[in-house]
Order: structure tokens, then C-alpha cells, then sequence
């Protein structure tokens, strides 16, 4: 007995010691001969990757530059910083310097002078690699406007975040999962009509056939064939069915995927003036039901043609926007129906993300898992399956790698044909993400923390950063096609998403917005809060209720009462 | 002289060991009293400011706005269904645990202070969950009840279940169920330290008489430890506004509102929220503070009315 508590003893000392001599081992020591730069990362999906070649390529740019007296070169040190509302308490105790995080309150980090005033090296154009532009100049005037607190700017966002549907490029290829184009109209998929008055759509049977226009009713476009209505969708989903695939997938555990995948369907359904109003409660509002007549689907708008006035005083009217109401009819449309997703696990708590993202990948080439056609999860996944991946490489070879397989993310379908083409491209800067210089930095610091938070928005910098992660940046920037060529397929979809898209920003300096952050919020579920439910998904699995239902509750819920009590109340 | 000399320096030397004795005194009681101070004191009387306090995100200032959050507390609570489910909920948590956890807490102790059959058995399994992080626990709890017992059904009996979790019907047991079993731990350490105060001549006493091990815990165990329940039942009150369920553990910001509890509408208000959102949370705690005071003196009173004697 004493002899095995002894080994014991032993086995599990050489583990501890062997243990932190490994952790010790990959700590990188300070060199006093340089600038140490400390740069905070709040854990992501994305990772940090991106941040250590952008460390390389500055160290090594700034090899001979002396930023400190009796110093040459720069040692750039990347660690963890928390993100969300924690953030404000610990930044005066953080040593790092530049720090990129998300879901922040920018207006509170910026009134409690916990952040550095970066004006001048966001208005003065980019000292690096020839850039003719300023920081500014690549932002958007809704993102400038927010930033821009008395003239001074204290931080700017730092990535795109999307939840949507992520599809198995190859699996479309090979079961020919794209719709036919109708000869008779550009923006349709050809279809004849059942004696049920249900259209049964035709698909491609040959890569050489024309595919149907797409969401944006362009022939030609990386969209084509894809669904570009709801109808369409579902007929999809049909036909995945009847091939045994399993149509999508989603992480149980985390209900908020669905959710916030339903935010960007909602905006995709409103585009982005009309989206906007839910943040600046300024401008006209066209498309507020008014009543719904479930038999025929006919919808009739508040205020007709001319729409209503949005102010302060009435935003809660924006929770009858079409675009919501038919967001849920989609959501409805898909829960209740168990053949599309295994509601074991979509509904279990024990099913995460990183479980969701195996099932995705590991279908095509595991006999034991059902394949799974679609995916809703956050624009960064690819990066954070990366693990998935590097096993299925060395299990299966380089055909399961992840530069060999093709995934996009698929564009929106509308809820009719009369979206089709009428809405311009958005990304999404919904993360609250920060980049900024923290305010405790100390004057010794300041030159080099400058030269490298500019040195992240050069262009270089951006595309790196999507080359890496795949997702993108919150700014203006184009690719070259070489540079497209090192993309994977879903860091190229996500990229030619960005390119002529306009950023929708879940934000702005509006009063009534910053006093009720967490209402607005698009990552939470106050957006979605009606007097009985929160949360879409289960809301519709477990009480069956209808999308009519679950709309009209938000207006019962935001009624008039409540906005004035508990909206308006918050303004000083 | 010598005398005095030897008086005086005895006094010096007592007077020596008084100072000392303070020294250590202070030293001792210094950190936990800043601790009190700033922890307790300084928090609990923030809170109570920024209750008639509200945050203006444009300015980052506050100002004073009287009984405001006050009137949106009682408005809210007439006119939304939220409160209304989280005081719902937070009332059938709280019986639970007082009827089933206090009853099931003194028998699980009683059975280990007589070291029945698998009494060690009980004591890892009772004590487990206040050993691990509850992170863990959560995790485990959750992949037992979705993966595990699904899978051994479906083997067993070839039929396919769904996980307790999952399964919205058994949601909310499920969940009490947890914080039962992990809420164990604390009640019976401090059970089991007071029955083992008990005097062995006592209950030897009462063995001779033949006394059934029931009677035994009725009239000699329960008496003995009744002060120690008292302060289990007094203090559980304040777990009715406070009691989060560990929602958060298992759900984080997303749970459904049909299972909200004040505890956790106030947790995830402080995780999720801003500066903005706390003084309308504050509110809230003092409103519930104000509740629960006299509701805890009175129960106090009862007990102490009521309780068993020793004698």
C-alpha cells in the first residue's frame, strides 16, 4: 500500500514539474536591449494567429528603429485581456498596451478616461508600405460618427462579425444543389406548379447548366443558383431530405447562434437604411406591419407609402418591421420541422459549437456520422475548427484539409421574389469590438504602441488578417486576385462579401441607443424579448407557437407603456 | 528600591505584553475588518446610492433621480410577465430546497453520523460537488444527463430519449435537482460537526432506554443541532432573490425566460450589462433587501418561538 502511494506520489510529481517546465519552455524572455510591446487579445474564435505574423512583420520592420532611448527594435508580447463589460474594471491594472477586445461599452471605457486619445494617428494617413489613407479614411460615416466623441477619437472597431449559415461547397457540387434558371426571367429558379398550388422547383443536373440568378438576381455571380427565397430554401431542405443529408446543424448548448443568425436575416430582410433605424431612431420606416392576413399572407404598413416618422419617442414601433416578422416565419418554418436538424442535438446542452463543427466537417468522410449540409455559426468557425480539421488531414489526407475543401457563407434567401436584387451587399460590425491604446500606457510606450496600432490598419495588415482567419475587417479594403488566391473558399466568399458592402453598424451615438445599451444590443436576447419568450428557437420547439405569435408578443411587450417607462426613463 | 525596581519592571513587562498582545490583536483583525469595510459597508452602501442614482452614457456622469428606478421596478413588475416568472420560479426553487434539501440535508447527515451501510459512499458523493469547480460540475451533470443516459436507454431498450436537459418537460427539474445534490456539501459539514458534538453519554443514554434510531434523531439529534438549523433556514432566506439556480452555468446569457429567477435576472444583468444598467440592478436589491429583512426576523422569531429545547 505504501509502495503505491509512493509511485502514485511520483507519477503524478513528474506530470506537475514536466508540466510547467513545458510552459515555462514556450514563454518568450524579455530582451532588455528593446521596446517591449504588450499587446492584449481577448480569447476568440479567430485566435491569434494573425496577431503573431502582424508581431513578425513588425519586429522585423522595426528591427533598427528606436523608440526608447538606449533601445533598438520592438519585442511584442501577445496575452489575453478580457472582453464585455469586465473589461472597464481590471484596464486600469492591464500592462497591455494595445489591446483588442469585443462587446464593450466604447462611450463608458472613453468617459472614465480608461483610453488613450488616438486622434492623431487615426486622421494622419498610415506612415506604412506607401498607404495614401488614414484610418478615418477607411471607416464609415456611421462607425466615424460613433467614434468620434468631441472631436476625438479613443478607439475603432477591429473586426466583421456575421452568425449565418455556412455551407459544404462540395456537397452542392456533387449532388447538384443548385437551382435551374427559368428561361422566362432573370431572377427566378424555374419550377412548374403542383395541382397543390406548391411549386416544385428544378435543379441542375449537369455542372453545364445555367444556374438560377440568386439573391442578387444577378446571373453570373458567385450566389448563382443558390436559394433566393425562403420557398426555394425549404425546397432545398426537401430535397437534402430525400438524399439523406442531414440539411443543418447548430450548437444546442448555445441557443444564441440561432438567434443571432435570425438578426442577420432580419437585417438582410430590411437592408441597411431601414436596419439602421433600430440604432439611430431617426428617419422614415416603410415597411411597419399593420396587420397580417394569415389566410392569403397579405400585409398592409403603417403610414401606406410614405411609412412613419422614427424618433426617440416611437421606436418601439420598429418592432413591427416586416423584416422581423419574417425572420420568425422562417425560424417557425424550420424548427418545426425535425426532419431538417437532429433535434437531439440541436435542443441538447451538450452538444457546444466545436461539437456542431465536427459533425459539418466529419460527415463527408466518416461513415459513422450523418452528413450535414449547412451550418449556422459565427464568420470566424473556420479558424476555430482548425483543430477539426488538422485531424480529419491526418486521418484522411490531404482531401480533408482545410485548403482543399470548399465552404462559403451562404447568402440570405428572401422571403419573396420581390427582394430579390433590391438590397446592397452589408457586413456586420454587431460585435462591439474595440482596438484602442490603453490609457494607462506610460509616455516611454506611447511612439511604438502608435506606430503599431497604425501598423495594424494598413491594408497589408487586413489582408493578412483574413487570409488567416478568414473573417474581415470593419473598413474599407479590396484584395487582389493573387491575394484571393491564397484565401481558403470561405475566407474568398467572406471577402467578396465585404467588397462593395456597405457595414452595418449595431450602434450609434444616438441618446436613447447608449442610455439602453443592452437593450439594443444585437448579440442579447432583449431584442427578441416578448412578454413570454426570449429565445426564437425554443420558443417555437417548445410551445409551438407561430412566428404571428411570437411577433405580435414583441409589440406587446415594447408597447408604448414600457418604452416611455423603461426606454425613455434612462435619459437624463 | 530593589522592590519597586522589581514592581515597576513587571508592570513594564506586563504593560509590554499588553501593547504587544494589541499589536498582534490589531494585525490579526485588520485585514478582515478592511475586508468587511470595503466588501460589505462600502458596497452595500453604494448600492443603496446608486439606487437614486442613474448613468448617462453621453456625459458618463450620474445624477440623483429620486425614487425613478423605483417606480420602474414596481411599473415593470405590474405590467411585464418577467418578474412575475422569476418570483414564480424563485419561490418554487426556494421550497424545494427548504422542503427537500434541509429534510434530505439532516437525514444524509444523521446517516453519516451513524456510519450506516455506504456511508462513505454518500459523504463523496455529497461532498463532490463542493470540492469541484462548478464549471466542471455543470459540464459533467450536463453530458451525463444528454450523451450518457440517452445512450444507455437506447442500448438497453432501443428507444431513443431525449437528454433531461433537452426534454423542455423535465427542464426545470433538472435543474433543481442539480442544485439540491450540489447545495448538500455545506449543510452537512455543519449538521455533522454538531451531531458530533453531541455527548456520546447522551445518546448511550437513550441506546439503554431503546430508543429506535428514529426517536433518537427526533428527540435527542434534532434538538441538539436545532441552532445550527436555525441559521441554515435564516439564512436560505435571502436565496429567494438571490438564488441564480447556476442558470448561468448552464445556459450563460441565453436562458429561457420561463425559467428566470430574480437571482439570475440580476446576475446576468451585471454580466451582460454596463455602468448603465447598475443602478436600476441596485434598485432591485435594495427593493428586495427591504422584502426580505423583516421576513427573516419573523421566521427567526418563529423558530425560536417554536424550536425544540435541549432541556
Amino acid at each position: 500500500m505504501k509502495l503505491t502511494k509512493k509511485i502514485m506520489a511520483s507519477i503524478i510529481s513528474v506530470v506537475l514539474i514536466t508540466t510547467t517546465l513545458t510552459a515555462c519552455g514556450s514563454v518568450e524572455t524579455v530582451d532588455r536591449t528593446k521596446t517591449q510591446l504588450y499587446i492584449g487579445m481577448v480569447p476568440t474564435g479567430f485566435g491569434t494567429d494573425w496577431l503573431y505574423a502582424a508581431k513578425d512583420r513588425f519586429e522585423a520592420l522595426n528591427a533598427e528603429t528606436v523608440f526608447e532611448s538606449g533601445k533598438k527594435g520592438v519585442q511584442i508580447f501577445i496575452e489575453d485581456v478580457p472582453a464585455g463589460s469586465s473589461i472597464g474594471s481590471v484596464m486600469s491594472g492591464l500592462r497591455q498596451e494595445v489591446i483588442f477586445t469585443e462587446d464593450c461599452d466604447y462611450y463608458q471605457l472613453a468617459n472614465s478616461n480608461l483610453l488613450y486619445d488616438i486622434t492623431s494617428i487615426v486622421d494622419e494617413t498610415i506612415p506604412f508600405n506607401n498607404e495614401t489613407e488614414s484610418i478615418a479614411d477607411k471607416m464609415y460615416s456611421t462607425q466615424k460618427e460613433f467614434y468620434d466623441i468631441d472631436g476625438k477619437y479613443y478607439a475603432v472597431p477591429f473586426n466583421d462579425v456575421t452568425t449565418g449559415i455556412i455551407y459544404n461547397i462540395d456537397i452542392f457540387e456533387r449532388e447538384n444543389l443548385y437551382f435551374l434558371a427559368d428561361d422566362t426571367s432573370s431572377k427566378a429558379a424555374k419550377f412548374t406548379e403542383l395541382p397543390t398550388g406548391k411549386k416544385s422547383f428544378k435543379f441542375i443536373t449537369s455542372s453545364t447548366d445555367t444556374k438560377s440568378a440568386g439573391p442578387d438576381g444577378l446571373i453570373g455571380t458567385n450566389d448563382d443558383g443558390l436559394p433566393a427565397t425562403y420557398e426555394q430554401f425549404f425546397a432545398l431542405f426537401d430535397k437534402l431530405v430525400t438524399k439523406d443529408i442531414i440539411p443543418i446543424t447548430w450548437a444546442g448548448q448555445y441557443q444564441f447562434y440561432f438567434y443571432r443568425f435570425l438578426y442577420t436575416l432580419w437585417a438582410n430582410n430590411e437592408g441597411f437604411d431601414q436596419m439602421s433605424l433600430n440604432y439611430t431612431f431617426d428617419g422614415t420606416a416603410y415597411d411597419l406591419i399593420n396587420s397580417i392576413d394569415l389566410v392569403n399572407g397579405d400585409v398592409t404598413f403603417l403610414g401606406g407609402e410614405d411609412g412613419i416618422e422614427i424618433t426617440d419617442e416611437n421606436g418601439y414601433l420598429l418592432n413591427k418591421q416586416a423584416g422581423k416578422y419574417y425572420a420568425l416565419s422562417f425560424a417557425e418554418q424550420l424548427i418545426q420541422n425535425t426532419n431538417y436538424y437532429d433535434e437531439q442535438l440541436c435542443f441538447s446542452p451538450a452538444q457546444q459549437h466545436l461539437d456542431a463543427q465536427n459533425l459539418f466537417l466529419m460527415g463527408t468522410f466518416s461513415d459513422s456520422v450523418d452528413e450535414t449540409a449547412m451550418l449556422i455559426d459565427g464568420s470566424w468557425w473556420e479558424n476555430e475548427a482548425t483543430f477539426t480539421f488538422n485531424n480529419m488531414e491526418n486521418r484522411y489526407g490531404a482531401v480533408a484539409s482545410k485548403n482543399n475543401r470548399k465552404f462559403g457563407m451562404l447568402p440570405l434567401p428572401y422571403p419573396t421574389d420581390d427582394y430579390i436584387g433590391e438590397h446592397q451587399k452589408m457586413t456586420f460590425d454587431s460585435n462591439y469590438s474595440l482596438s484602442f491604446i490603453n490609457g494607462n500606457i506610460e509616455s516611454n510606450k506611447v511612439a511604438v504602441a502608435k506606430a503599431f496600432f497604425q501598423f495594424m490598419h494598413t491594408r497589408e495588415s487586413f489582408i493578412e488578417f483574413t487570409t488567416i482567419t478568414s473573417m474581415t475587417k470593419p473598413f474599407t479594403y479590396e484584395a487582389t486576385e493573387s491575394e484571393k488566391d491564397a484565401m481558403s473558399s470561405y475566407g474568398l466568399s467572406m471577402m467578396e462579401n465585404r467588397e462593395d458592402a456597405l457595414s452595418l453598424c449595431a450602434y450609434s451615438n444616438n441618446n436613447t441607443f447608449l442610455n439602453n445599451r443592452s437593450t439594443f444590443n444585437a448579440l442579447h436576447t432583449s431584442i427578441w424579448q416578448t412578454s413570454d419568450y426570449n429565445v426564437p428557437s425554443t420558443a417555437f420547439r417548445d410551445n409551438k407557437i407561430t412566428a404571428y405569435i411570437y411577433f405580435n408578443g414583441l409589440s406587446e411587450h415594447y408597447n408604448e407603456s414600457f418604452w416611455n417607462n423603461s426606454i425613455l426613463s434612462n435619459l437624463n | 528600591m530593589l522592590i519597586i525596581n522589581t514592581i515597576n519592571n513587571k508592570i513594564n513587562i506586563k504593560n509590554n505584553r499588553k501593547r504587544n498582545d494589541m499589536i498582534f490583536y490589531i494585525c490579526l483583525v485588520a485585514i478582515p475588518l478592511a475586508q468587511f469595510i470595503l466588501f460589505y459597508i462600502f458596497v452595500n452602501f453604494n448600492s443603496i446610492l446608486l439606487s437614486i442614482k442613474s448613468y448617462d452614457a453621453v456625459t458618463g456622469e450620474y445624477s440623483w433621480v429620486g425614487i425613478k428606478n423605483f417606480e420602474r421596478f414596481f411599473i415593470e413588475f405590474k405590467t411585464t410577465t418577467i418578474f412575475k416568472t422569476a418570483l414564480k420560479n424563485s419561490l418554487v426553487a426556494y421550497f424545494a430546497k427548504l422542503l427537500l434539501g434541509v429534510s434530505l440535508g439532516l437525514i444524509f447527515s444523521y446517516y453519516i453520523f451513524k456510519k450506516m451501510k455506504g456511508h462513505n459512499l454518500f459523504k463523496i458523493v455529497l461532498f463532490m460537488p463542493s470540492i469541484v469547480s462548478s464549471i466542471v460540475m455543470v459540464a459533467v451533470y450536463k453530458q451525463f444527463l444528454e450523451r450518457g443516459i440517452p445512450g444507455i436507454v437506447q442500448v438497453i431498450f432501443n428507444v431513443k430519449i431525449q437528454g433531461f436537459l433537452a426534454n423542455p418537460d423535465t427542464l426545470f427539474g433538472t435543474i433543481i435537482f442539480y442544485n439540491l445534490w450540489v447545495g448538500f456539501g455545506t449543510p452537512i459539514l455543519l449538521y455533522l460537526g454538531a451531531m458530533n458534538g453531541i455527548s456520546d453519554s447522551v445518546l448511550e443514554a437513550a441506546k439503554i432506554d431503546g430508543a429506535s434510531d428514529v426517536r433518537e434523531f427526533v428527540s435527542i439529534v434534532f434538538p441538539c443541532i436545532y441552532s445550527t438549523f436555525t441559521v441554515f433556514i435564516t439564512v436560505g432566506l435571502v436565496l429567494i432573490f438571490t438564488d441564480q439556480l447556476q442558470l448561468y452555468s448552464f445556459y450563460g446569457a441565453d436562458t429561457d425566460l420561463v425559467y428566470y429567477t430574480f437571482g439570475y435576472y440580476l446576475y446576468r444583468g451585471v454580466q451582460v450589462g454596463s455602468v448603465i444598467d447598475y443602478p436600476y440592478l441596485a434598485t432591485m436589491g435594495v427593493i428586495f433587501t427591504l422584502i426580505i429583512t423583516p421576513i427573516t426576523f419573523f421566521v427567526r422569531y418563529l423558530l425560536k418561538r417554536f424550536g425544540p429545547s435541549v432541556e
